[in-house]
């Protein structure tokens, strides 16, 4: 950060694919040990950066640090015999990618896509997955403290998705329990 | 980071020292066997645990580097002659190539006790504390040689000198004169073109200022069954002599072993050398080149496309035509470099081989019953990815041959076989595919005992008598195990259901022959690489699926005729035999489309049984590369993967084997 004003955190991402599970390990292990790496580590824990994306009009959040990458609208080969919200796999850059659709995955009218429609990659690990959203809008930073837990008014299985809501300007943004979010079997 | 690199570096670098030393372990215990140990095998030997010390111990790795320093004492003992080369220096030897192996499985897991490397240390020290009493080291009464000399000998090189003397070799002063520039590199083509006939026990450089300047001498002690002629007609030069410095010369007629003996020797350092042009590479790597290939098949197909719609928009106009050859150039080009990095892939067979070796050891040991596994076509090439995923069903085959197949010595006693049973482990190229045959000359599988056991467990009425065939297919279902009790070996209710699941996610099948008495012979077909594989193209309804050639037969026009059903399940009459219909909407639970006025049957085979798939359209064969779908669609029912034929969407690849079961299996359940 250096004084520097940027407001995006230096942040180092995993590669893509070119950890194999024991890398991936050692590599965990490894940030445990080894708090003194600067690049690495350069983020208070208190502050993370959120991508906002809408679903049926309203301000959904994730960490950015499982986005992988955000795609244009793709149509999905379809995939029998999984759960119905999963819209089907896509190829990105030669891997292929189980796509959810979001509407649907939080219970509302799927829609039609259009030209704001994206697909949000996340990666875990050697995992990917991605939304169908209706759009994505920006990157906000995010303190934890302004994390206000979830108003009762969402109750059922939606109410596991989320962490909890935080306010932007005048934007009330939903955010995400993505381990929950995404999963299914 | 660095550090965890290095950690890597070193799991693979020593897994890659484990397995040379696993094959050279069995060649010490063969020549062990023919009382031909050959020093250079043991200082090899040596040396590689040495190295394995040295990297362990620059690492930190403790726990390694203290075990391999104890047996690096042991070796150097046994190289020196204190310890004699025997069966038990063998059997340690492998118990601690296991431990090595536990011992780096464990830093691959990040644990550090599970392992105690006491039991065996003990054998190790006890093996130093065994050193043989040589009395007659440091006098050689029978040798011309000088106390000077003698006292320049290292100990090592005396023990080789004594050796030499009890194999009754000739030995020899060879005398070199040498260029100053040039010395090191002649002295060893030199030592390198005797060793190959003999052994240099010691090279002693020498003052002798008569030779005139810019010249070395060396002296070189010698042991060998050649004359002094044959030497010096060996190396061709007119600068050496060679006189005896045996007293008395008592004869042997070894000449002519000796040279073939040291053969294999000449071999190993031409092996030697091509290692060191070789470069090691995660196969992740490779298959991101592959994918990449991918991608590029189909931009060629866009660019196809483009030449093809301009030539139909603008007639034969040059740019569409100069358009068009281009993409059949990039073709041309891509299939090439598609089969290259196919080939960097490829690695023999023979990589299993010794890990299997291993395994036989010691189960023979355990059962009590004398195993040889036989090897034949180690050098047949496979995707190193199948390779690794293949040592556990192979494993498991042999197993059940010790376990179930070869007979205890006294039973083959009676039935006239010799004493001590084969395994023979083969593997051959046959067109796209590889081969792999494990053949026992045991007992053969019996009729009687599987059925026996069939019945027991429920799988077999009790008023039917099966047949051979039937016995085989009783083999490989769930749950079966013929050993009357659940053994070590082939028990714990994993059978050859699993071996067969394996091979069929391989893409490859398995079929079995046996004759009772005579032995039972498994063999695996495979193809060459799962990376590439050839497809046909299907179309049912709306939706595009590839079916992989591998397990396509033949392909038909239905004849309505010839559809019929079965109780209420539709089967085909396809010349004399009557196949399953199968139809991958109802498979899939897709919503019934419309049948086309013309439809297709693609014959399927899965091990003997055929099936047919019901399709609107064939869309022609293409080459293509199976991708994971994730963890989480992993283990769908009837398809294999995805992959990308050049258009918008990906296509799901059917996997014909649990496309039919799954397809045979839910018309049971709706019956």
């Amino acid at each position: 950060m250096n004084g520097n004003e940027s407001k995006l955190p230096v942040r180092s991402y995993p590669q893509e694919g070119k950890q194999t599970e024991l890398l991936q390990r050692l590599l965990a292990e490894d940030s445990n040990q080894e708090e003194s790496l600067p690049t690495e580590v350069a983020i208070p824990e208190e502050q993370l950066d959120v991508l906002v994306f809408q679903l049926g009009g309203e301000h959904y959040g994730i960490d950015i640090h499982y986005v992988a990458e955000i795609v244009r609208y793709k149509e999905p080969a379809a995939v029998p015999h999984t759960v119905d919200f999963l819209d089907g796999i896509i190829s990105v850059r030669g891997r292929m990618i189980p796509v959810i659709n979001g509407r649907r995955r939080l219970g509302h009218e799927p829609a039609q896509p259009d030209k704001k429609t994206r697909i949000v990659v996340l990666q875990d690990g050697t995992e990917f997955q991605g939304i169908i959203v209706d759009s994505t809008s920006q990157v906000v930073p995010l303190l934890k403290k302004d994390i206000e837990p979830t108003p009762p008014v969402v109750t059922g299985f939606k109410a596991e998705f989320l962490e909890g809501v935080f306010r932007n300007r005048n934007q009330l943004i939903i955010l995400l329990n993505l381990q929950r979010f995404l999963q299914y079997v | 980071m660095e550090k965890e690199s290095a950690k890597r570096d070193f799991i693979s670098e020593a897994e890659e020292i484990l397995e040379e030393l696993t094959g050279d372990i069995q060649s010490l215990e063969t020549s062990i066997r023919r009382n031909n140990v050959r020093p250079d095998l043991i200082n090899k030997i040596f040396r590689q645990f040495h190295s394995l010390k040295g990297i362990s111990g620059m690492l930190g790795f403790e726990k390694i580097s203290g075990f391999t320093h104890e047996l690096e004492n042991m070796l150097d003992n046994l190289r020196l002659g204190k310890i004699a080369v025997s069966q038990k220096v063998v059997d340690v030897l492998f118990q601690s190539m296991d431990l090595m192996h536990g011992m780096i499985a464990e830093l691959i897991d990040e644990q550090t006790d599970g392992i105690d490397p006491g039991p065996v240390l003990r054998k190790v020290n006890e093996l130093i504390q065994e050193e043989e009493s040589s009395a007659q080291r440091n006098t050689f009464p029978g040798l011309d040689l000088d106390q000077q000399t003698l006292q320049s000998l290292t100990e090592y090189e005396e023990h080789r000198l004594h050796e030499n003397m009890i194999q009754g070799a000739q030995l020899y002063n060879v005398r070199l004169v040498l260029d100053n520039a040039t010395f090191d590199l002649e002295l060893r083509e030199i030592s390198d073109l005797l060793n190959q006939h003999g052994e240099v026990i010691s090279t002693l450089p020498s003052f002798e200022i008569s030779a005139g300047p810019g010249k070395m001498v060396f002296r070189l002690l010698y042991g060998t069954g050649l004359t002094a002629e044959a030497i010096l007609r060996k190396l061709g030069r007119t600068e050496i002599t060679a006189s005896s410095i045996r007293k008395e010369t008592n004869q042997t007629g070894r000449v002519e072993t000796l040279e073939e003996e040291q053969e294999p020797e000449k071999a190993l350092e031409t092996s030697l050398k091509s290692l060191s042009r070789t470069v090691r590479v995660d196969i992740q790597k490779l298959d991101e080149v592959i994918n990449v290939i991918g991608e590029l098949v189909i931009t060629r197909a866009m660019v196809a496309n483009v030449s093809r719609e301009l030539i139909a928009a603008e007639g034969h106009s040059r740019l569409g035509i100069t358009l068009s050859r281009v993409a059949v150039d990039l073709e041309k080009k891509l299939n090439e470099l598609q089969r290259n990095v196919i080939e960097t892939r490829l690695v023999p067979v023979g990589q299993i081989y010794h890990k299997l070796g291993r395994m036989v050891r010691k189960l023979s040991r355990e059962t009590n019953k004398q195993v040889d596994l036989r090897f034949s076509g180690e050098d047949t090439e496979l995707d190193k990815i199948m390779i690794e995923e293949l040592s556990d069903p192979l494993m498991h085959i042999i197993r059940n041959a010790i376990d179930h197949g070869i007979e205890s010595a006294d039973e083959r006693k009676k039935a006239g076989k010799p004493d001590r049973g084969t395994i023979r482990l083969s593997a051959f190229q046959r067109g796209n595919n590889v081969v792999i045959q494990v053949q026992d000359d045991g007992r053969g599988i019996q009729i009687k005992k599987v059925q026996e056991q069939a019945r027991k467990r429920g799988l077999l009425p009790a008023d039917r008598v099966p047949d051979i065939k039937e016995c085989i297919d009783i083999l490989f279902s769930p749950g079966f195990s013929s050993s009357d009790e659940v053994t070590e070996l082939s028990g714990r209710g994993v059978g050859l259901d699993v071996v067969k699941k394996n091979i069929s996610g391989l893409k490859g099948f398995i079929s079995v022959s046996t004759e009772e008495g005579r032995g039972t012979m498994f063999e695996i077909t495979l193809p060459i690489t799962l990376a590439i594989i050839q497809a046909l193209i299907v179309r049912t309804g709306e939706t595009k699926y590839a079916v992989p050639m591998s397990s396509i037969s033949e392909t038909v026009q239905i004849e309505n005729s010839n559809i019929h059903t079965v109780d209420r399940k539709e089967v085909y009459c396809l010349r004399d035999r009557t196949i399953p219909l199968i139809r991958i909407s109802e498979v899939f639970q897709l919503p019934q489309n419309v049948r086309g006025e013309r439809q297709y049957l693609v014959i399927v085979n899965v091990g003997e049984y055929s099936a047919g798939l019901v399709v609107d359209e064939l869309a022609g064969q293409q080459e293509i590369v199976i991708k994971s779908m994730g963890e989480k669609l992993k283990n769908i029912p009837g398809i294999a993967g995805a992959t990308e034929i050049g258009e918008s969407k990906p296509v799901l690849v059917i996997d014909a084997e649990s496309m039919v079961e799954e397809a045979t299996h839910g018309r049971m359940r709706a019956g």
